[in-house]
């Protein structure tokens, strides 16, 4: 299997702020879905952000397909990969076509515009978002979660080996969520995209991750990496995040739940 | 509801643009203070005697119209660039500074009581020029925020350095006679004086070239919509883009003021207006705000000349006065378009 | 690519532009026959025209020029500020005069690219006037009357001053506006018209031509007389009253104590022209009653 992320010995803090990751090496192989989990400012984004390029580590180097993430040129690292943001509101009202065709930049022609090919491209991620329908209102009449699926389908028609999410089912309700992570693992197979995201859901990691990175808690501390079932167990999850946990096998399966005060009270 | 711009249905509504101005150019023309006929205008010329009605058709009212149109297009499609650089609906031509730097430019070569000319253009036209480039440049620099460009930098260099050249205009104002009051007045207020036809060449040479630089650019121009590593992460060189772009617009821009003072309106206004009816896309938005943007001075300027003649109006009083109730009529008609925008 | 092709398109359209166009010839004045069709710029042109006996020969003015009376009837190319250019043309004048400033010039520079003759004249003093005088008998061809003129304004004026010259020189406080207040300083003018009524200008020298001033400068300089100016003859009696009770509240300078406030007509004083003379002796017998038998 070909590495798609190769990062060795990255050290990185914000200025005047404490370490986040210290001399932290790990890989990821190519065409796995891959979750990014742990507690509020332990360091998920800004590890998104340097495995996109977007931020400079203090040492260290991130490999994307075996070349530094920061020596590519913008267009070079655009084909490569894919992200996706939270999202604020537009200042102007461009549709959900136009939005997603934005993707489509790199491939625009003399004139600057797009192929057949690049709108099929569109129309295809658009289907695959289940977002057609959306296709001619302004991207801010939207709901947020529509808008979510909006920005999955403009990561999806820029049509790169592999993808990052930044929370992708937030705004989401739970027939959605499980449609976007149903999609994602569906790219992953079909397509053979290197998939990465950061979530919340332990349940939703534990069900489509090949491999869980748990962050915490704390910051600069070890970072453990695996298939979710060796990762995320009880114990762990309660270490990291400091609420107790109660977790439920059934076979194969096993669910996962946070007990909260009044929980333990009755 | 609105669908993907085609090159057809660019190449369609750029053409019934044109259209629409070669006629209004042509009708405005014939508008003015004295009765001119089109036969004396091409009779043939008898040396030794000027024709009147040639003169005024051609040398004056014909040149302005030329000049509005060079003037209009270029604040327009520059507002607009500003517009979507700066992320700002909110932005105009002047926002960096621009105004108030060529209006320092200008009041210096009026209270130096400069006479020569360079290449025939006064030295007003020259200090605006100079003045309006360098004070891009510099907002430019100051715009810096830890070493990167930044929108909201710029934008506070941009109103600082509007305070104090402002400011600066504003105590040359109180040292300098009427005269030069009056002069640099005028001047701060726009105004379309016809000019010679190599100024108007080589001026429409820069502008249409500039128009057609930024619609190069406006694909990227629509996908820094978001934010600018949104806008990297499609692959956009962004740092690369907004230099360019900057520098387009500003350019234009300069060339404008130069040529007629500050008129405001046009830029913040007409891309507005061609948002509302045609959508955001910057492709259409550039060229065709360009036309419009002509369109609309040359309409604007012939009303300022037969208004209150035989005094003139200041063109940027008219575009004002003209241009809001439009534009209200524009947001009213197509208000559900807005959707949940701000 | 298209970047390249479109700085070759420019380029090449920069290098046709010249080829196509070649500059316009520019027309440098002018005959010395009478011109017929005189148009002037500046009211004070007009009169300096009309005294020279050309009256007839203005075919248009613009708008403030009002004296003589006959000028009222004449159409109006705009105002000195704005002038109406085609307009201009379109009376097709022989003659043009303009004044030397900015404005003007530039206008002279465009009619001149039109083929129609303009005089340019700075006026900014006394002997401004009187050359101005000379120069345009000269290109009008009424040599003979413009020399008549100037004896007559030379001789005018040296009546003022000798009727002046041995007086105690009057300290004067010339406001051309009062809110905020502002006066003529030393630099200007109306300083001129002053020093040759027998009065001296309470103001120092200042760096501004028409400086803005404060309370406690008036207090400082402790003017004898205080003058005022209107627009137009018919609103003198009207300014008094305004500036009457305006200046009341400095009540501790001489001026005020003992209600020595005028407002003059500002044709007079204010236009550089033929009647400017009448202006200088108008301030003269404001300045010093005593000296015309009038009350003060």
């Amino acid at each position: 299997m070909e590495i798609q992320w190769d990062i060795k010995r990255l050290s990185f803090a914000y200025k005047g702020q404490p370490v986040l990751f210290d001399q932290l090496s790990f890989s990821l192989e190519a065409g796995t879905f891959s979750g990014v989990a742990g507690p509020n400012g332990v360091g998920k984004t800004t590890l998104i952000h340097l495995l996109g390029g977007s931020l400079k580590p203090q040492t260290g180097l991130i490999l994307l397909e075996g070349q530094s993430v920061h020596r590519m040129s913008p267009s070079d690292l655009a084909s490569r990969l894919a992200l996706v943001r939270q999202h604020v509101a537009m200042p102007f009202g461009f549709t959900v076509q136009e939005t997603v065709l934005m993707a489509r930049i790199a491939h625009l022609d003399w004139r600057g515009f797009e192929t057949q090919s690049d709108r099929d491209k569109v129309d295809e991620a658009l289907c695959l978002t289940e977002t057609q329908h959306l296709a001619h209102r302004s991207v801010n009449s939207l709901s947020g979660g529509e808008r979510q699926r909006v920005f999955i389908a403009r990561a999806l028609a820029q049509d790169t080996p592999a993808l990052i999410l930044d929370e992708p089912t937030n705004y989401l309700d739970l027939k959605h969520q499980v449609a976007v992570y149903d999609l994602l693992k569906r790219i992953q197979i079909d397509q053979g995209k290197t998939i990465v995201t950061i979530t919340h859901d332990m349940n939703m990691a534990m069900q489509y991750c090949d491999q869980v990175l748990l962050l915490g808690p704390g910051n600069g501390s070890e970072v453990v990496m695996g298939p979710p079932k060796e990762v995320l167990t009880s114990e762990r999850i309660e270490t990291v995040f400091g609420v107790p946990i109660l977790s439920l096998t059934q076979g194969d399966r096993t669910i996962v739940a946070p007990m909260g005060q009044w929980h333990l009270e009755t | 509801m609105r669908s993907l711009l085609t090159p057809a249905r660019l190449t369609r509504i750029l053409l019934a643009g044109l259209a629409v101005l070669l006629v209004t150019m042509l009708g405005c023309c014939l508008i003015g203070t004295e009765a001119v006929s089109l036969k004396a205008v091409f009779a043939p010329q008898i040396p030794g005697h000027s024709n009147p009605d040639y003169e005024i058709f051609v040398r004056i009212r014909l040149a302005r119209v030329i000049l509005a149109v060079i003037v209009g297009s270029a604040l327009a499609c520059s507002g607009a660039v500003f517009q979507g650089l700066l992320r700002n609906p909110l932005a105009d031509p002047y926002i960096l500074g621009i105004s108030s730097g060529a209006g320092l430019g200008a009041m210096i070569a009026v209270m130096l009581g400069i006479q020569w000319t360079l290449w025939g253009r006064s030295p007003i036209a020259v200090f605006a020029f100079v003045g309006a480039i360098g004070t891009v440049a510099l907002v430019w620099s100051i715009g810096r925020v830890a070493g990167k460009y930044h929108v909201t930098g710029l934008l506070l260099a941009g109103v600082v350095v509007n305070a104090f050249f402002s400011a600066l205009i504003m105590f040359l104002t109180s040292l300098a006679n009427s005269s030069q009051i009056q002069t640099t007045l005028f001047w701060l207020m726009g105004n379309l004086t016809e000019e010679t036809w190599d100024v108007l060449w080589f001026s429409s040479g820069l502008v249409w070239a500039g128009v057609v630089g930024l619609f190069f650019l406006a694909p990227k121009l629509n996908a820094i919509c978001l934010s600018d590593s949104d806008a990297r992460s499609l692959g956009i060189n962004v740092m690369a883009m907004r230099v360019c772009a900057f520098g387009i617009a500003a350019m234009i821009t300069a060339v404008a003021v130069s040529l007629s003072g500050l008129i405001g309106f046009v830029g913040l206004i007409i891309p507005h207006a061609i948002r509302l009816i045609w959508g955001p896309d910057h492709r259409l938005l550039i060229p065709l705000s360009a036309i419009t943007g002509g369109t609309f001075l040359v309409l604007a300027d012939t009303v300022s000349r037969v208004l209150v003649a035989p005094a003139q109006l200041p063109v940027g009083v008219v575009t004002a006065l003209v241009g809001g109730p439009i534009f209200m009529g524009l947001l009213i008609r197509y208000n559900s378009r807005l959707g949940g925008k701000g | 690519m298209r970047w390249c092709i479109l700085m070759w398109l420019l380029v090449g359209w920069w290098a046709v532009g010249p080829a196509v166009f070649s500059q316009t010839q520019v027309t440098d004045t002018v005959a010395c026959q009478t011109p017929q069709r005189i148009i002037t710029l500046a009211p004070n042109l007009t009169e300096i025209v009309y005294g020279l006996g050309l009256g007839d020969h203005v075919v248009a003015v613009t708008q403030f020029s009002d004296f003589p009376e006959d000028v009222q009837s004449k159409p109006k190319v705009g105002s000195f500020w704005q002038l109406n250019l085609e307009a201009i043309v379109g009376k097709q004048p022989d003659l043009v005069l303009a004044l030397g400033f900015q404005q003007q010039r530039d206008l002279a520079r465009r009619l001149k690219r039109m083929h129609v003759p303009v005089a340019t004249f700075n006026i900014e003093d006394f002997n401004d006037l009187l050359g101005v005088i000379t120069g345009i008998g000269q290109i009008t061809g009424q040599r003979d009357e413009a020399t008549t003129m100037v004896k007559t304004l030379q001789k005018d004026l040296n009546d003022v001053q000798e009727k002046v010259r041995l007086s105690e020189r009057s300290k004067v406080l010339w406001s051309i506006q009062r809110d905020p207040l502002r006066v003529a300083g030393r630099k200007t003018f109306i300083n001129w018209i002053i020093e040759n009524a027998g009065g001296v200008n309470a103001m120092g020298e200042t760096l501004h031509q028409y400086p803005p001033v404060g309370a406690e400068q008036v207090l400082a300089c402790q003017p004898d007389v205080i003058i005022e100016q209107t627009m137009a003859v018919s609103d003198v009696d009207e300014t008094l009253k305004q500036a009457l009770a305006y200046w009341q509240r400095f009540d501790n300078v001489p001026a005020v104590q003992t209600q020595r406030i005028v407002v003059l007509n500002g044709d007079l004083v204010t236009r550089m022209g033929p009647r400017i003379v009448k202006g200088v002796a108008l301030a003269a017998q404001v300045i010093h009653p005593e000296l015309f038998g009038v009350a003060p």
